[in-house]
């Protein structure tokens, strides 16, 4: 069933299920054939480029059948919980009950992509007057407007304050059409006072890198996040209005046991995709294709709405990509220019444009590092995910954000950064200058991109920009 | 033996033709891009090596570069925007650090290392404020040509604002601005102002001197002089600013 | 080492209690910032106007900065001064017990501040002291109100923020504003725009409500004496009224409807003028449902860099007034 490493149209995919298919391909209950999401109006899949190992199909045909899980699950009886914003903590928590499926309403922002803005969220959202000057996230008002892209959640909880103003202001207006939000206050996380105790935050372990060998181990240093007690106290007394408040739907305690049991699923989860981004950003061939590897750190923040099931799909393209890597298989060239991308695009096709003009990703932040990074197990559970729920880099400043950015890029070898600018996204102005600023100031090349949710009239300028970053890199290289 | 550049832009196509040897320029030319850009170029390149009294044969190597590179089918390879200006800056300004080219409708700004080489970038092809294309439209506006508009705004005492971001509402504003009686030599000097800062914003904080400016823009009169205010640095221009991507392109095909 | 006293601190948000900066015996200085040309800020593009020259005033001043994280620009701003600044962590929730608190701690945190600058400790008598006069002070205002044309009462409320327990409210002049009833909401207005109270007026218009947050909505409510006796600290009491100020940003931002249902009727308002910086999205989201909630016309202005309220916003503005008349 294995082919050597390579990108496949969705029509290719198509034929390659049926020859797998007849080879005995064992899919889960949501397998098949990708095209019958393209049938389905998914219409951007014909436009994408797909890795062709059966681990990316399974990985692709989970993501896009998330929908049906949510009625599914709405259908035997489960309380639907919509966990908004804060990207990673407040799904562990609901996770935590059995009865609670939670799932991520701001993940609209790619249907209009996906479906080439044949679903109209984005003029529904346009027509309650949140147009094109927010960041794609509007998507999600037009859904919960037009009701057809996920279940009315049981409850919607959203963290507010050090968060983005574009998703905070659209989340009220969620509210406003009859949707009532728990609001929970992340604070902006800031360095304790001389006086104050210092709590450090997960995140913060120095690595050790090269084999000893061929290359030299060196120490990775990683930017220390610590937070004043204050704040983690104040989160966590926030994290307890949201314990009650699921505790009070599902009709039964949330316990600290069960936390922990939650707790240590994320971790599990947690770690896969650690070591699978460890495996694909650092070995010599790409053996996977950055689109594949978005999609997987996507599913960190909210398990696709089920949690185990992200589990064993992380874990087959773990497998997929070592062996990859063991064969020497991969993708693109060895010559390659390694790229850090920062900030996930409204449109996936970009990642694809990047590996044809002559580069891959080897390092990405998507705004949401601290969902990548494990919650302490050795702390009371509540505790630990206030922590984690403050390591969150939009809560923080965003020179904490570039000085993750540059030891992860130290750490993958990346060679360039690529900082995409969410288009309508008030914090990028600011963030991507920190973030570049501080890029330059050691000598990385950095271009900023904007991509909108179809970038289609805009390739040809972000192919020149990508491409030209590859000939810097390259040039640079030779020096 | 003959290398070829050619940068296919957005307003027009350039050829540079370069002796491999002696790397002296053999013929250069351009000419208003269109539909069909790939016979556009190949016109130009015949009539160029006819000029030269060359053969097809001897050409060794093509590079094309510009927007429409990947359109120009007789390219060996294509090579961005940004490695051929800063290749052809290298050659006729090799001291320059940073490169500032504006072209119809993008402009650019490159820093180079000591030996010339790209260490960064940044473009702005999206909003029109920061390109020739604006010139274009309040030439169109004050009834001159884009010669014409440089000395305008040259007799200028002093430069009108124009705030807006948008080259549609700078120009209901400049039209308001004509009506409260703004002398045209005043909006002129106005407009290569904002041209000025727009493209100066991309520079940041940091602009490494030399500063070489590059693309067709450098050609009106009064451009550098804006830039340079706005930079408050010195600013070059090199010889025929408007061929120095082909140019690049054809340093970098003698390889 | 010696310490030189700083005499002014400066910021732009309501949320900062000018009695607390005054209570540790230096000057509070709210500034309605103005836009500058050549401010070396171009290559932060996608940065709102507002946001924009409140950090130009930073870099060009001398003095020290409160920057507030009411807005995701704001909040990262001070990683852009050149000077020392003052990060206030501003609660957006409203509703709970543990906001507040945050807000009492964030105050008391930048006492330290204010001590670390020169200033001293305040005690329980001067800040009471303070707050009564500053009492005093928003109560001749809100009086003056109705006996002012807007402009001029436009500017006695930025000479309130700017000069704080100095101020000395003017004489109304008896006069009383005088054209079609506006409401002025939305993004706060700069010092360099408020021609715009001028343009209302010129237009046939007068704003009888300023609900932006340079405006009577950023007022704190009336004190109440008997929240200062006994052993109580005064800084509950003072935070009390700072924090119920009604924003947009604010979760949830019910608040702020109130507000505006209430001053709306009670005022006459026949208009709205809703005026939004670029890049504001708090505003900006808003925008549709004010337009439909309190079924009264609505006219948008759009701020950008400009330094000044173009001649665009004078014809809108009088086509507006047209129609409403």
């Amino acid at each position: 069933m294995n082919e050597p490493p390579r990108q496949l149209t969705l029509a290719q995919w198509d034929e390659r299920h049926a020859r797998l298919a007849a080879a005995g391909l064992r899919e889960p209950a949501y397998g098949g054939r990708l095209g019958r999401h393209f049938e389905d109006g998914d219409r951007r899949l014909s436009r994408l480029k797909f890795d062709n190992s059966p681990a990316a199909l399974r990985l692709w045909n989970f993501l896009l059948s998330e929908e049906e899980r949510l009625f599914a699950a709405r259908d035997a009886g489960k309380k639907i919980v919509g966990t908004m914003k804060d990207l990673g903590t407040v799904p562990v928590m609901a996770w935590s009950l059995p009865e609670v499926v939670a799932f991520y309403p701001d993940g609209a922002w790619w249907i209009p992509c996906v479906m080439e803005l044949d679903d109209r969220l984005l003029a529904v959202a346009d027509s309650l007057g949140v147009n094109e000057s927010f960041c794609p996230v509007r998507a999600m008002l037009g859904a919960f407007a037009t009701k057809t892209k996920f279940p009315t959640p049981d409850l919607l909880i959203s963290s507010v304050g050090a968060t983005c103003d574009d998703f905070s202001a659209i989340a009220q207006r969620v509210e406003g059409l009859g949707h009532p939000i728990l609001w929970w206050e992340i604070p902006h996380r800031r360095e304790p006072e001389l006086d104050e105790e210092a709590v450090d935050l997960p995140g913060n372990a120095d690595l050790l890198i090269g084999s000893g060998e061929k290359s030299p181990l060196r120490r990775v240093a990683f930017p220390r996040l610590r937070a004043p007690r204050s704040q983690v106290e104040f989160v966590h007394g926030e994290l307890e209005r949201i314990r009650a408040a699921l505790e009070d739907l599902a009709g039964r305690k949330l316990t600290d046991a069960m936390l922990a049991d939650g707790i240590a699923i994320a971790n599990e989860n947690r770690r896969a995709l650690a070591e699978l981004r460890r495996v694909v950003f650092t070995a010599p061939l790409a053996p996977l294709p950055s689109l594949e590897l978005l999609i997987a750190e996507m599913l960190i923040i909210h398990f696709c709405s089920d949690r185990a099931e992200c589990l064993e799909v992380l874990k087959e393209l773990l497998a997929e990509a070592r062996r990859r890597v063991e064969n020497r298989e991969g993708h693109f060239s060895l010559d390659a220019a390694r790229v850090f991308w920062v900030n996930p695009v409204a449109d996936l096709r970009v990642m694809n444009l990047l590996e044809a003009c002559g580069g891959r990703v080897c390092g990405t932040d998507y705004l949401f590092s601290h969902a990548l990074d494990e919650i302490p197990e050795a702390l009371p559970p509540m505790e630990s995910l206030a922590r984690s729920a403050l390591a969150d880099p939009m809560a923080g400043p965003a020179r904490d954000r570039a000085g993750r950015i540059l030891a992860e890029m130290a750490l993958f070898g990346a060679e360039a950064i690529v900082v995409s600018r969410i288009p309508g996204a008030s914090h990028c102005a600011t963030e991507g200058e920190v973030i570049a600023r501080e890029a330059r100031r050691r000598g990385w090349p950095v271009i900023e991109i904007e991509v909108p949710p179809v970038s289609d009239a805009l390739s040809p300028q972000i192919a020149g920009r990508l491409e030209a970053l590859v000939e810097t890199v390259k040039a640079r290289r030779s020096r | 033996m003959i290398a070829v550049g050619i940068d296919a832009g957005s307003r027009a196509i350039k050829i540079v033709l370069l002796d491999g040897e002696s790397r002296e320029v053999v013929a250069a030319g351009q000419v208003d891009q269109g539909i069909e850009q790939e016979r556009l170029a190949m016109d130009l390149l015949e009539r160029l090596l006819a000029e030269a009294g060359l053969a097809r044969e001897s050409i060794k190597s093509v590079i094309a570069t510009g927007y429409g590179r990947n359109l120009i089918g007789v390219a060996d390879r294509t090579v961005t925007e940004i490695t051929c200006h800063a290749r052809g800056v290298r050659h006729q300004a090799p001291h320059a650090r940073t490169i500032i080219e504006i072209g119809g409708q993008d402009s650019k700004l490159i820093r180079l290392d000591a030996r010339g080489a790209v260490q960064d970038f940044a473009m702005n092809d999206r909003c029109a404020a920061g390109t020739g294309r604006f010139l274009e439209v309040v030439a169109g506006r004050l009834g001159d040509g884009l010669n014409g508009l440089g000395k305008l705004a040259a007799r200028a005492g002093e430069a009108a604002t124009i705030s807006s971001m948008c080259v549609v509402f700078a120009e209901t504003e400049i039209i308001g601005l004509l009506a409260a009686g703004t002398p045209p030599e005043s909006i002129a000097a106005g407009v290569q102002a904002t041209i000025a800062s727009r493209v100066c914003a991309m520079a940041g904080r940091r602009v490494d001197e030399p500063v070489v400016f590059t693309g067709g823009v450098a050609l009106i009169p009064g451009m550098r002089e804006a830039l340079s205010t706005r930079l408050a640095r010195p600013v070059e221009t090199v010889p025929d600013p408007r061929m120095t991507g082909a140019l690049g392109a054809a340093l970098i095909a003698m390889k | 080492m010696v310490r030189i006293p700083v005499g002014e601190v400066t910021y732009t948000s309501p949320y900062i209690p000018a009695e607390w900066i005054e209570a540790h015996g230096l000057r509070a200085r709210r500034m309605l910032p103005r836009l500058a040309a050549n401010d070396g800020l171009d290559h932060l593009s996608g940065l709102c106007p507002y946001a924009r020259a409140f950090l130009g005033e930073c870099n060009r001043s001398a003095g020290p900065f409160i920057f507030v994280t009411a807005c995701d620009q704001m909040r990262r701003l001070a990683e852009f001064a050149e000077r020392p600044a003052f990060v206030f962590n501003m609660p957006s929730t409203c509703e709970t017990t543990a906001s507040l608190r945050l807000y009492v701690g964030e105050l008391r945190r930048l006492s330290e501040f204010l001590i670390d600058l020169g200033g001293h400790s305040p005690s329980r008598d001067r800040l009471i002291e303070i707050m009564l006069d500053h009492d005093r002070i928003r109560r001749a205002l809100r009086e003056a109100r109705g006996a002012m044309a807007s402009p001029p009462y436009a500017r006695a409320l930025a000479g309130y923020f700017e000069n704080g327990q100095a101020f000395v409210v003017p004489p109304s002049g008896g006069l009383k504003p005088v054209g079609v009833p506006l409401a002025l909401i939305g993004s706060p207005v700069m010092a360099s725009h408020l021609d715009l109270f001028d343009t209302v007026e010129k237009a046939g218009g007068a704003i009888v409500l300023d609900a932006t947050a340079s405006g009577e909505r950023s007022l704190p409510g009336n004190l109440d004496r008997r929240d200062l006796t006994g052993h109580s600290d005064p800084l509950f009491a003072l935070a009390g009224l700072y924090f119920e100020i009604p924003s947009a940003f604010r979760r949830p931002n019910a608040g702020l409807f109130r507000y505006l249902g209430a001053e709306l009727k009670q005022r006459g308002v026949r208009g709205i003028v809703f005026r939004t910086c670029l890049w504001c999205d708090t505003w900006r989201a808003e925008a549709e449902r004010i337009r439909h909630w309190p079924g009264l016309p609505m006219v948008e202005l759009d701020v950008a860099d400009e330094p000044a309220p173009g001649g665009s916003a004078l014809t809108r503005l009088q086509s507006f007034l047209e129609m409403l008349q």
